[in-house]
């Protein structure tokens, strides 16, 4: 990653298999990364990764779905490093229901997540770097937005939700230098599959693979540097094509 | 990101957009080949970018001839081994109401924009597919959604977002990638001959309040020609300070 040394970079969900890859890949591109996710143990175990390379961390075990919890944490990520120049909003809840499934808890769990949790980080965060004339927030979301797949009736719908909400703080921040885009990931091979489930899953893609974590963490990188100060209020699906099987993916 | 060694062809890069890509991806360690309609655009470029010590070649072809186009391609291939990079950036218009339009102004400007990017495609494609490895990047223009005067410009780039999502399923499983950048205003030469009222006006449409610069565009279409950009394709990845985002 380049482009990004120096800054501070909060990341949001950063200690998934997807998200490590973003806080690591920051970390070797010289930026000082704020780690956010719910689980302790797991933040420190990528703060200490980075911190062991010689880069500079900052974990915080939070809750993004809390909104007194996002402001504390993001003071403290102020206090040890200054201002913030990146936000990367990487929750992901992809656990997905058919409507007459969908209960009032599962229904808050994935606008809690998906949505407020990047709602959240951004009001804390956006105002500073509109003051400080410079800012790249990357909000990462998932081609089942796209609603083409059954069963993912709360997914789809959090998930496009970020579509408005990326644009329109675009257009907030375009005259600060605060760019705002969004990434659409297709479907990853994450450690969670089966190599006959990757295999299928691949065929079905024009590429003929899945993504990886790296294929992300450029295109996080890309939106997040100087290189890209003149791209905002967009979305760029990595995802291998797929995007290409829907009417509505442009 | 790498692009290192890498071969790129790079239509209408004897001046503004193309040349500046040409630049950077030769600063990068590309092997470039520089084409243009104009051969002493071509010929002055190249001797410029080789007392830089950047490894530059040069084509002038007129894209709209499929001779002149397959040999553009072979010669390239027969001096540095292969085309792995090939970004269709040569363009023009012919603006005007509908009634004042010429058939002539339609054709010129369908040929130069869209079939000149097929037969450039058409012909490099050949050469990628073998070595399993290609990068198409194709510049449209945002005005591909539709503008007031600009009939012929608007399909031809249409056309070219079109070209490039079917080229994107038909390659994707041989190593290819194939995108589209969607400029919107950018500081070029021609940007200098607008009276200052059109300026103003098209300066007062944009979110950011300012111009993109021409490296803006070269950057952009360098993170998808890169090797590791195999993962997007198909995709109309807009560089235009959010215009994109108006509707008016």
């Amino acid at each position: 990653m380049d482009g990004v040394e120096n800054k501070t970079a909060v990341i949001v969900g950063g200690t998934g298999e997807i998200g490590k890859a973003i806080s690591l890949g920051f970390a070797d591109g010289g930026a000082k990364v704020a780690v956010c996710d719910t689980d302790q143990k797991q933040v420190d175990s990528i703060v200490e990764a980075i911190k062991g390379k010689g880069g500079k961390a900052f974990g915080l075990a939070v809750d993004p779905a809390k909104p007194e919890a996002v402001k504390a944490a993001v003071s403290k990520i102020k206090a040890e490093f200054g201002s913030i120049d990146i936000l990367v909003n990487n929750v992901d809840d992809s656990e997905g229901f058919e409507i007459a499934d969908v209960s009032d808890d599962r229904w808050s769990n994935s606008v809690n997540k998906n949505l407020n949790s990047v709602l959240y980080f951004c009001r804390e965060i956006i105002p500073g770097m509109r003051e400080n004339k410079y800012g790249r927030v990357v909000n990462i979301t998932d081609i089942d937005y796209l609603g083409w797949r059954k069963g993912k009736v709360n997914c789809s719908a959090t998930k496009a939700a970020i579509f408005g909400l990326t644009r329109s703080l675009a257009l907030e921040g375009a005259h600060d230098n605060v760019t705002t885009n969004c990434l659409i990931k297709g479907e990853t091979a994450g450690s969670d599959l089966s190599d006959d489930e990757r295999a299928k899953m691949a065929s079905r893609t024009p590429v003929k693979r899945l993504g990886t974590p790296e294929d992300i963490v450029r295109t996080v990188g890309f939106f997040a540097s100087q290189k890209a100060k003149y791209i905002t209020g967009q979305m760029l699906f990595v995802c291998g094509g797929k995007s290409l099987y829907s009417s509505m993916a442009f | 990101m790498s692009i290192k060694n890498r071969v790129a062809l790079i239509t209408g890069s004897g001046s503004g957009i193309g040349k500046q890509t040409a630049l950077r991806m030769a600063e990068s360690g590309a092997k470039v080949v520089i084409n243009d309609l104009v051969t002493d655009k071509v010929d002055a470029t190249v001797k410029e970018f080789k007392a830089m010590g950047l490894d530059v070649i040069g084509k002038p072809a007129d894209i709209c001839d499929k001779t002149s186009v397959d040999n553009m391609i072979k010669e390239t291939v027969d001096t540095f081994g292969s085309i792995d990079i090939l970004v269709n950036n040569a363009g023009m218009e012919y603006a005007g109401a509908l009634r004042k339009l010429s058939e002539r102004d339609f054709d010129v400007t369908i040929n130069v924009n869209l079939k000149g990017t097929f037969l450039c495609c058409q012909a490099a494609h050949n050469y990628m597919v073998k070595n399993s490895h290609g990068r198409i990047v194709n510049i449209a223009s945002r005005a591909w959604l539709g503008g007031p005067g600009q009939a012929p410009y608007t399909s031809a780039k249409a056309g070219m977002v079109g070209l490039t999502r079917g080229l994107a399923l038909e390659l994707g499983g041989k190593g290819i990638t194939s995108n589209c950048i969607a400029p919107g205003l950018i500081h070029t030469p021609l940007w200098e001959e607008l009276p200052e009222k059109n300026q103003k006006f098209l300066l007062s449409k944009q979110p950011t309040g300012q111009l993109g610069e021409v490296d803006d565009l070269a950057y952009a279409i360098m993170f998808l020609a890169d090797d590791d950009s195999s993962f997007i394709t198909g995709q109309i990845f807009y560089v235009c300070g959010g215009r994109s985002l108006f509707s008016g």
